[in-house]
């Protein structure tokens, strides 16, 4: 008999002796899909959003029973209650269940890695588990004086209990940085995860919680890009966001971001004049505000000084002059007092030029694409795909306005039609999203757009997978 | 059959047998074709798709499940556990096109777990309660299950796995290594091994009849 022979015969034997059991199994699914419906009931009443990914979760919640080896998993035990991300640098991302106990732990990127380092924190309580996990922030030097940031957000269908969650989550590690006689600066927020937010994060390695926040900082300086942003530490982002007068009235606060691994904003200031060879007396109207520009953290520096505009980015590190710029200013600004003739002559071709540049465009020539205008609309909000996108040709003001609709958010950006810079940009949640105003009605609507959206995906990653099964074949 | 052939030609064939068709004999023919779709359907809850499923990998599941065990009333356990857990976890299943993988790694966590349980039951020893020979055993029933006897009776624990494997699973050398944590050679020299000792057996079983 040949080898594969033998083999079909004990394929065929072994095909015999299984016994059918189909119809026990049945029986005992119906059961067991009882329970699951009255599970998903309650997250849809909640949030419409939250749906699928309950449902996802209570099956890994499942698959993790497996895993671990517990008998019949109990659903009140193993159904995920919260989802809690930690962001300093690491982002660590813990499930627990309605007893705050740890379901599981996962380090999102390798910074999170590190600090995990093989502690099992299955099954002990949130409170040790947090507290495990700041302390080990901690011995690694990812939290000290100079970086003193932690972002806490809870993703919770019930929103007393994510508050809840996210004041004593302050208070334990606030208690734990005190005792290292550090000063914290804790922001805890509620979240609630989407799609787009959760592609955001699996795409940069970073929580959902973190994603919220830059989205935040977006939303207020378009110029920005979600990917530079995304590398910055919590504590960079909390004082780019302070700079930025971006408040977090919603959120809970504790504490301030630590500036100290930066300069002082007047040796910033002291730099930038030197450079320009003025004193502190001659400039008017200084400001510094804490930026981040080419992946760096800088101080951005602009004062006036002898009807001159001068702008600089000073390294808020090492107190290096990066960029600078000066620009006469116009003529109606300037103060006609001044006795300075000949700077106002050499300001007026400046001033020439700047008035080409104002000019509307009207030639086709020097203008960007449509798609290129789309794309750079696309790539700031951090979206690879969009419903209901327009891109239209403004000639008169030489723009492009693009508007789009993604993850839950309508876009409306304004693109220089030469350079594909960014001039204006301005993003609305939609209606039926809101969570304040989410009715029955609305959010049946919305899953159903999100279910389509997956059927997508999922499409998309079945032809991929179909390859390598053909190359395994080989 | 090839009961007149002496050990040595046996050997020899073996070997001819897999140096030279190693692809045909690794695949044979009852290498199931899953269709991820099932598994997506189930986590929408289709029980209709786990009816689809079931029809399609219920002998793969029983038969890796009883390579572990050893015992047809465990390995009948699992299998319907098997399945109730691919009905509540389907939705994480990751598509990576290997759900044969994923289904028989959820047949080892299950069939090890009751593995331990079992030991754990002082008054069933282990030897008996997988002792094949018992009239009330499906198996001893008829010759025509030799070859599931000779797997049971002649094959150590993972030789008996990877022969099982090999017969009902349709994963490929790779997956069956990466699934037993075992290195790729190892299953291919065990799987030459299991194949003379389950002829050398099916050699006595007819010598002594």
């Amino acid at each position: 008999m040949k080898n594969k022979e033998l083999m079909e015969r004990l394929a065929a034997e072994i095909h015999d002796a299984t016994p059918n059991q189909l119809d026990d199994i049945l029986l005992k699914c119906k059961e067991q899909k009882g329970k699951a419906i009255n599970m998903n009931e309650l997250a849809v009443n909640k949030k419409p959003n939250r749906k699928k990914w309950t449902i996802g979760i209570a099956a890994a919640a499942a698959a993790f029973v497996m895993a671990v080896g517990i008998g019949v998993a109990s659903h009140s035990y193993y159904a995920v209650d919260s989802v809690i991300d930690l962001d300093v640098n690491p982002s660590i991302e813990l499930k627990t269940n309605k007893n705050d106990t740890v379901l599981s732990v996962e380090a999102l990127n390798d910074d999170a890695n590190e600090i995990l380092d093989g502690m099992d924190l299955k099954g002990v309580d949130f409170d040790v588990a947090v507290n495990a996990l700041v302390g080990s922030m901690l011995k690694n030097g990812y939290i000290d004086e100079l970086k003193n940031s932690i972002l806490v957000s809870v993703d919770n269908d019930d929103e007393n209990k994510s508050r809840e969650l996210e004041s004593r989550l302050m208070e334990s590690i606030n208690a734990i940085l005190s005792e290292n006689e550090i000063t914290p600066a804790i922001l805890a927020q509620t979240v609630t995860s989407d799609e787009e937010l959760q592609k955001l994060a699996d795409e940069y390695h970073i929580s959902i919680g973190r994603v919220s926040l830059i989205q935040r900082i977006l939303a207020k300086d378009p110029t920005k890009s979600f990917a530079d942003l995304a590398k910055l530490s919590v504590n960079d982002l909390y004082l780019l966001a302070d700079s930025k007068d971006i408040d977090f009235d919603d959120l809970l606060k504790q504490g301030d971001p630590s500036k100290e691994g930066y300069i002082e904003a007047s040796a910033a200031k002291s730099a930038a004049f030197s450079h320009a060879g003025i004193q502190a007396a001659q400039a008017s109207n200084v400001k510094a505000e804490l930026d981040f520009d080419d992946g760096v953290m800088v101080y951005e520096v602009e004062f006036i000084s002898n009807r001159t505009e001068y702008d600089y980015d000073i390294d808020a590190t090492t107190g290096a002059v990066l960029k600078a710029d000066k620009e006469a200013m116009d003529q109606d600004d300037a103060n006609d007092q001044d006795d300075d003739d000949d700077q106002d002559d050499d300001d007026d071709r400046d001033d020439d030029d700047d008035q080409d540049d104002d000019k509307p465009v009207t030639s086709a020539t020097s203008l960007i694409s449509k798609d290129k205008a789309k794309s750079a609309a696309f790539s700031h909000a951090g979206v690879s795909s969009a419903k209901n996108v327009s891109v239209i040709l403004d000639k008169e003001d030489g723009k492009y306005d693009v508007e789009f609709i993604a993850g839950g958010y309508e876009y409306d950006y304004e693109i220089n039609a030469r350079t594909g810079k960014i001039i204006e940009y301005d993003r609305d949640k939609l209606e039926g999203e809101k969570k304040s105003t989410s009715s029955k009605a609305a959010s049946s609507d919305d899953d159903d757009d999100d279910r389509d959206d997956d059927d997508d995906r999922d499409d998309d990653d079945d032809r991929d997978d179909d390859d390598d099964q053909d190359d395994d074949d080989d | 059959m090839l009961l007149h052939y002496s050990y040595e030609e046996v050997k020899v064939m073996i070997f001819l047998g897999l140096t030279s068709t190693m692809k045909n004999t690794l695949k044979p023919n009852h290498t199931p074709a899953i269709d991820e779709q099932l598994l997506f359907r189930i986590a929408e809850g289709d029980t209709g798709a786990l009816s689809a499923l079931y029809a399609e990998t219920s002998s793969a599941v029983y038969g890796f499940a009883l390579s572990i065990l050893k015992d047809a009333h465990s390995a009948e356990d699992v299998m319907q556990d098997t399945y109730l857990k691919i009905y509540a976890a389907a939705g994480s299943y990751a598509a990576k096109g290997k759900p044969m993988a994923w289904i028989l790694t959820i047949v080892k966590n299950l069939s090890l777990m009751k593995l331990r349980q079992n030991r754990k039951l002082p008054d069933v020893p282990l030897d008996e309660s997988w002792d094949i020979s018992d009239p009330k055993d499906r198996f001893a029933e008829s010759q025509d299950k030799i070859l599931l006897q000779a797997v049971l009776k002649a094959l150590t624990e993972e030789e008996r796995q990877i022969v099982t494997l090999y017969a009902v699973s349709g994963l490929k050398h790779r997956e069956i290594a990466s699934l037993l944590d075992l290195p790729l050679p190892t299953v291919l020299s065990k799987y030459r091994r299991a194949l003379n000792k389950m002829r050398r057996f099916m050699g006595d079983e007819f010598n002594e009849k």
